[in-house]
């Protein structure tokens, strides 16, 4: 038995049963602490917390129901040359620099598909962009087609849904500006076609420039989870979704679904919602079939997280919410209940860290009892918790991901508040560039916080002198600190971004993750 | 490189020990242990299997003692020497998991412990449990990497000699079924073969053991002098680990150290999240040894008290490998840092440990003896309590007044330790009173009942005097008679 880190790109961890069987022993061992009436002192403080864990509980075991061993009942694909049908290919622009649409047309044409038309989905005039017309031009010169929309409405989905209405072809793959499929990508998706149950299969992003600086390494880190054995096990229980971009969807099981969904900023979660709820089937590939861009500085990846958490929170507030979804069996409700809640940790993690402070300040104190003795029960939780982790994420989980995932609290807040408030939110497509300029200031909430945290801790020495519970209390804080670091020198460190410089070719990348 | 390290740690590390061992004061559990170990044989075995100790360390101990004379600085070097053979085995085991890196960052951390050298200069079998421990699970995993075909030989002497050498030996023997039972569920039948081995050999070593059982019951059980434990907490389990590591501090020292707990779990996530990591074979068999130990115990205590620091040092090898396997997983140069930042702290608060006079382990009985050597005269008397603190009073002690414990005990004589009785405390002072001037009572390791003896001593006689020798050792004179 090795502790073996050297796997694959996205693959999957092999999880035993046992293993989640102890997940779960733990879990109620460790929410066990919190029924304890002796530990409350602050009532409405202590009721915040609880209420913070019963959330981290339900993600916890949410987890374990995706990353449960398992597969989805599937025919064997069968791969025979002669399931030829007609494809559309749409690449979806907005304004995305003209030397990346033809990269990426470049790299469709070496697809050699001999039933396939590609289209230019251009949405640059609707967006008010001045170079609308040169994918025209460029279309002309790829031997491509480019369709312009005039009237606006819908973002994305909405060029999408106008696309659909002129083409014909059975099955459609979708490629956002800079997304470049391998040649493999037809070939390695359409079989699964075949059988007529199947509505789209989805492939990673894969971001090919993600060693380039602090913020794309950080949103790589997030998605390489994501993409592995998150969207893995949603396959399992026929959950995986659409994530944008680099699928093939079968026009039927899309046009069922009413289109994409132009009344929700994360149209393609709530179409998989849709194509799941019609009784369509889907499948994930987790091999990397195509490679695009990831955000290279923090303002684009601060948009594109915030789009994605409004999106898949909103969902939660409206009819669409899974559990109303009465043709989803209950394994999927789960699923995408889960993926839409996930956005709801922001406001879980401002309890978390807000505590210490208000100890550190005032010493107000939700918890009355030795903080040793929470612990005795939250350190085995979270010791197993990260193995399990670790193990699901073939050894693949890595500190910035947690970092990321815990700072983002604040445009997790900012989509919160969007939705309760009703704001309208911007569907804005994520960079193609490094913008330049100083987001620093996507982090000033972070590094108050830090301020904060100093600022507390010389006030609690000098209210009750160096006790445990002060100590304990600044350990906290420090914890936060620490894991606010990664994100603070992402933000700071964008500033002035170089283009990317570094062109991993993945096979190259592949090779060497297996040498090391 | 590696070997020269090695070298250069032993050197080290022998000389902190050797200074260590002339200078601190004997102790009760190391009185105690010199005064049953210089019996005969026979009697030495009986007393052992009336305590709680096993027989292995006291016959080396009585055989060392005959061949190089009574004292308690050479009863403390074999100690010593326990500890200077485990550094090679503690290098071979990790090395053989792993590499020499992390074999000589985690001897360096074991050998520079303010823990285990607070051991490695005491007069008792806690060394050679670890040179047992790590001497076994060295064979043990020999046998499973060859799917039970190697070291099985090593590991049954292993397993028998850790059943003769600490009862908590046990505990190492559980965790290593919980892990091979899960090879079993993990990797399937074909482990059937290792399973069937190595429960044969378990059950070979405990067959050697069974004539102590036997001995043991026919001789009436452990039951003489175990001090008072009591029932573990939230804070005894953290404390054992920052024990572990930074040793023996004043309480206040311990409580500061122990409230950072949160910053663990910023270790765990840079422990999970390392991509780097290098391989290491088995390793959640290091947690498991680790971790399993000191949860069973912790559990049992709620049944019967036995959780004790001390008793868990068999975890401590595995518990420095895991910290070094951590450090070790990041880039070089911080991997150094790190390291030299560690054994920094940890010679710090060793030095620290054997220095300061509020370092609750400290058991200054020497200076107590010392006293009332300097002190006393035949019209006083000196009356010890708890009982058994006897032992390393009476071992420097050369004055002369007469020497007593409060309840009063006649070691020689077989049988548990009087249970206190607050009218026999009555009755016993007032028979010195018609005898002796002066009352000497040192007051350590309180099983209960200091406190009565306290305010009865002090609401009925004259306090002449009162001190501390130690955090845990205090002394009261009182006027007996005018």
């Amino acid at each position: 038995m090795k502790f073996n880190i050297n796997k694959g790109l996205l693959e999957r961890g092999k999880i035993d049963k046992s293993l989640i069987g102890l997940n779960l022993a733990m879990t109620a061992f460790y929410f066990s602490w919190w029924l304890t009436p002796s530990h409350i002192d602050n009532k409405f403080l202590y009721f915040l917390l609880f209420i913070g864990e019963i959330y981290h509980i339900f993600m916890a075991l949410t987890f374990w129901h995706t990353i449960a061993p398992g597969q989805l009942k599937i025919k064997k694909v069968n791969r025979s040359k002669k399931f030829l049908p007609t494809v559309d290919i749409f690449i979806t622009v907005a304004g995305e620099p003209v030397e990346i649409v033809k990269q990426t047309i470049n790299k469709v044409l070496n697809m050699n598909y001999p039933k396939s038309f590609i289209y230019i989905l251009n949405d640059s005039l609707v967006a008010k962009k001045e170079n609308w017309r040169e994918y025209e031009y460029l279309a002309e010169e790829m031997g491509v087609f480019c369709i312009t929309r005039t009237v606006s409405g819908g973002a994305k989905a909405g060029n999408i849904n106008h696309a659909l209405k002129i083409t014909t072809g059975k099955l459609i793959a979708i490629f956002d500006a800079d997304m470049q499929p391998r040649p493999n990508f037809l070939s390695r998706l359409i079989p699964y076609f075949r059988n007529k149950k199947v509505g789209f299969v989805q492939t990673p992003q894969y971001y090919k420039n993600w060693q380039n600086n602090l913020v794309s390494s950080g949103a790589w880190a997030q998605q390489e989870f994501f993409f592995g054995p998150i969207m893995k096990g949603k396959e399992k229980s026929n959950s995986a979704f659409i994530c944008g971009t680099n699928f093939l969807i079968r026009r039927t099981a899309l046009l069922e679904a009413g289109g994409m969904q132009e009344n929700n900023i994360a149209e393609d979660f709530l179409t998989s919602l849709f194509v799941h709820n019609n009784g369509w089937l889907s499948y994930y590939v987790n091999e990397v079939l195509s490679e695009g861009l990831a955000p290279e500085d923090m303002l684009s990846y601060f948009k594109q997280q915030l789009r994605w958490a409004r999106g898949s929170l909103e969902i939660v507030f409206t009819r669409n919410n899974p559990l109303f979804k009465k043709r989803l069996s209950w394994h999927q409700r789960i699923e995408y209940l889960s993926s839409s809640l996930y956005y709801f940790n922001g406001i879980i993690v401002l309890i978390d860290i807000v505590m210490p402070l208000l100890f550190l300040f005032f010493g107000i104190r939700p918890v009355a009892a030795s903080s040793t003795s929470f612990a005795l029960f939250f350190v085995p939780f979270i010791f197993l918790n990260l193995y399990s982790l670790r193990m699901a994420s073939a050894d693949r989980i890595s500190f910035q991901a947690l970092s990321f995932t815990q700072s983002s609290w604040t445009l997790q807040i900012l989509a919160l508040k969007s939705i309760l408030l009703k704001q309208k939110m911007k569907f804005e497509v994520t960079s193609k560039r490094a913008l330049t300029g100083n987001y620093i200031n996507l982090a000033y909430p972070h590094i108050t916080y830090i301020v904060l945290a100093f600022m507390g801790s010389i006030t609690a020495v000098l209210r009750e002198g160096i006790n445990p519970s002060v100590i304990t209390n600044i350990a906290w804080v420090l914890v936060n600190t620490i894991l606010f670091i990664p994100f603070i020198m992402a933000a700071y460190k964008a500033e002035g971004v170089p283009r990317p410089k570094l062109e991993i070719d993945l096979a190259t990348e592949n090779e060497r993750k297996h040498v090391k | 490189m590696s070997n020269k390290l090695l070298v250069l740690i032993v050197l080290v590390t022998s000389l902190i020990s050797i200074y260590f061992l002339f200078t601190q004061s004997i102790r009760l559990d190391e009185a105690q242990s010199i005064w049953m170990f210089t019996k005969s044989i026979p009697g030495m075995l009986k007393l052992t299997s009336q305590d709680v100790n096993l027989p292995l360390y006291g016959i080396i101990m009585h055989f060392w003692l005959q061949i190089l004379g009574i004292n308690i600085v050479r009863a403390r070097l074999l100690s010593l020497i326990f500890f200077l053979i485990t550094l090679p085995v503690l290098y071979q085991l990790i090395k053989e998991s792993s590499d020499s890196d992390h074999a000589i960052l985690t001897v360096a951390f074991f050998a520079f412990s303010p823990f285990i050298l607070w051991y490695t200069s005491e007069a008792r079998t806690y060394t050679l449990f670890i040179l047992i421990a790590c001497l076994q699970q060295l064979y043990f995993l020999r046998l499973i990497r060859s799917g039970g075909n190697n070291g099985k030989f090593g590991y049954f002497i292993g397993t028998a000699l850790g059943f003769y050498t600490h009862y908590f030996f046990i505990f190492l023997l559980i965790a290593q079924i919980v892990f091979v039972l899960s090879l079993r569920i993990v990797k399937g039948k074909n482990k059937n073969r290792l399973i069937k081995r190595h429960l044969i050999l378990d059950f070979g070593g405990l067959l050697v053991f069974i004539p102590w059982i036997y001995y043991i019951f026919r001789t009436g059980g452990a039951v003489n002098t175990q001090p008072l434990i009591p029932i573990p907490n939230s804070y005894s389990v953290v404390q054992t680990f920052v024990n572990f590591v930074v040793g023996f501090q004043s309480q206040s020292i311990q409580a500061v150290l122990i409230s950072l707990w949160p910053l663990s779990t910023v270790i765990l996530f840079l422990m999970f999240t390392h991509r780097k990591q290098k391989l290491v074979k088995n390793v959640e068999y290091f947690f498991l040894v680790t971790f399993l130990p000191i949860i069973l115990v912790f559990l049992i205590s709620f049944i019967k008290p036995i959780f004790l620091s001390r008793y868990l040092i068999l975890v401590t090898p595995t518990l420095f490998f895991i910290i070094a396997w951590i450090i070790l997983s990041n880039s070089k140069k911080i991997s150094f840092y790190l390291s030299v930042l560690i054994l920094l702290l940890m010679f710090s608060f060793l030095m620290f440990q054997n220095i300061s006079a509020a370092t609750p382990s400290k058991e200054n009985y020497s200076e107590v003896s010392q006293y009332l050597n300097q002190y006393t005269t035949p019209e006083d008397i000196v009356a010890i309590t708890a009982p058994f603190t006897i032992y390393p009073i009476e071992y420097q002690y050369q004055g002369e007044a007469k020497l007593v414990t409060i309840p009063n005990w006649d070691k020689y004589v077989e049988g548990p330790i009087p249970q206190y009785n607050s009218d026999n405390l009555v009755k016993q002072i007032n028979d010195y009173k018609t005898q002796y001037n002066r009352l000497f009572v040192v007051f350590s390791y309180d099983q209960g009942y200091e406190n009565d003896i306290k305010n009865y001593l002090d609401t009925h006689y004259a306090i002449m005097g009162m001190g501390k020798f130690s955090d845990s050792i205090e002394m009261r004179i009182y006027k007996l008679r005018y």
